[in-house]
């Protein structure tokens, strides 16, 4: 085997900025498209990065997310978060139950949401300014507000944000937590959904879950209460750690390219393109996104996949590529009609797409206005993500201004 | 028959395209667009209209007028 195409090894290399994709895997988009990648189990997986080729792995429904969930597929660090969730299905199952709560996260129903969300944006800014500098974005801005408008939507208390909080973050990985951790914040996520269901059957509120609850009540082969378990966490879980981290990332990189930060701030009203630029262009994960298994012999990229080959699709990376996007690399928030690829595509299309660019959206425009001065005020190099984690997540987002 | 219509609103998310291939295609403007416009009554099209993320997708019976995909 020549040195070229001896396989890439999973976990992937650090990328040594935030800022891009790590240079070995950013050279895949012209060196290997579709490269081996040995994963810690000894199995080989396809990493694919081409813009093209990660759309068909992601639409194409000869790549199912059901074989990948199995339990001899080869394992990443998501795999048994996801495997039992609507993540970890193919359509009908999979169509059976986001069709459930497809509605409530409709364009059309995120924009009915837009005033409140930019009420709660205000609300956090007036405490944040009041509070002594610097201040951690992360405790009082980042986190509080997608948390709020998940919770207010699914019907969760926020104020059991720290108890659930410390759940979400261990089924992430973070704190390269063991399996038995992982599994320990599993049950413990697990069980308080069994309580709110039980407390909201008993007393339904006007909210996602009870109206989850009375569909299953009327139907229980439209969901069984381990899914609708399932479907709380992967809710919570998905509509607030993502956010809140593209947020600080967000203002990271707007720091980082104070041109563009300049640009942003004189034209508020474009912060819908910007954010767009924003979600292709930040690395909230490294690498690959959740695996497929090609259920048949496929061709792909130019090679020939046999059936049962696990492939990751690379959302990063396919956000980079060059003929897609003039200049991939550059930061450019007035770039149009921007077809990244950050929110995935096919079935498994990000669920909470819309609410997250309009929470972003809102959490940006307000923090330029009110806060038109704020910095980090710790350099780049002093920035704290959580270790193990499978998206980059701040500890602490230390601000002034 | 039913008709089947794509709007501006379409992200190209190819939610409809993974869900049901025989009806949807994205094009070159990595939008989605029927396959054909009239089709014989299908529950995939209601299933893919249900599933878009911005109601990109109508479906209307063409003998009553009515949309179907509400």
């Amino acid at each position: 085997m020549v040195a070229e195409q001896a396989p890439i090894s999973y976990p992937f290399p650090a990328s040594p900025t935030i800022y891009h994709p790590a240079p070995e895997l950013r050279a895949l988009l012209d060196s290997r498209p579709v490269a081996p990648v040995s994963m810690p189990d000894g199995k080989t997986a396809w990493l694919v990065t081409r813009n093209a080729d990660v759309r068909q792995v992601l639409v194409d429904p000869r790549f199912s997310r059901a074989a990948a969930s199995a339990p001899e597929a080869a394992q990443t660090e998501l795999s048994e978060l996801v495997g039992e969730s609507v993540l970890g299905l193919d359509p009908p199952e999979h169509t059976r139950i986001r069709s459930l709560v497809a509605k409530a996260f409709t364009a059309r129903r995120v924009e009915q949401l837009r005033p409140r969300v930019v009420a709660l944006v205000d609300d956090l800014l007036d405490k944040l300014e009041a509070a002594p500098r610097p201040v951690d974005l992360v405790e009082n801005f980042s986190l509080p507000l997608p948390v709020q408008v998940i919770c207010e939507m699914i019907g969760v208390p926020p104020q059991d944000r720290p108890e659930f909080h410390a759940w979400s973050d261990a089924m992430l990985g973070a704190g390269d937590a063991t399996e038995e951790e992982k599994a320990a914040a599993m049950r413990g996520m697990s069980d308080y959904f069994a309580q709110l269901i039980a407390a909201k059957r008993a007393q339904p509120t006007d909210d996602l879950m009870s109206a989850l609850i009375a569909a299953r009540d009327a139907d229980d082969d439209r969901l069984s209460e381990r899914e609708l378990v399932m479907l709380g966490i992967a809710m919570l879980i998905g509509g607030h750690e993502t956010s809140a981290n593209q947020i600080n990332l967000c203002l990271l990189t707007l720091l980082h390219y104070p041109e563009q930060m300049k640009w942003l701030s004189a034209n508020l009203d474009s912060v819908g393109q910007a954010v767009e630029e924003m979600m292709r262009f930040i690395q909230l994960g490294e690498g690959g996104g959740l695996p497929r298994i090609a259920m048949e012999e496929v061709e792909l990229g130019g090679v020939r996949l046999p059936a049962g080959s696990a492939v990751l699709p690379a959302l990063g990376l396919a956000n980079r590529d060059p003929s897609v996007f003039e200049d991939p690399d550059r930061f450019d928030l007035s770039r149009k009609a921007n077809q990244h690829m950050s929110f995935g595509a096919g079935v498994h299309h990000c669920l909470g797409a819309q609410l997250a660019r309009m929470e972003i959206q809102e959490a940006l425009r307000g923090l330029l206005r009110r806060l038109p001065g704020i910095r980090v005020s710790v350099p780049d190099d002093e920035l704290r993500f959580k270790p193990g984690m499978v998206l980059r997540s701040l500890e602490t987002l230390p601000v002034t201004w | 028959m039913w008709r089947v219509a794509v709007g501006p609103a379409c992200i190209g998310s190819a939610s409809c395209v993974a869900l049901s291939p025989a009806l949807f295609a994205l094009g070159e403007d990595k939008r989605s667009h029927p396959v054909r416009a009239e089709i014989e009554p299908d529950g995939a099209a209601l299933d893919a209209a249900f599933a878009c993320p911005v109601e990109a997708i109508t479906v209307t019976d063409q003998e009553t007028g009515r949309v179907v995909s509400e």
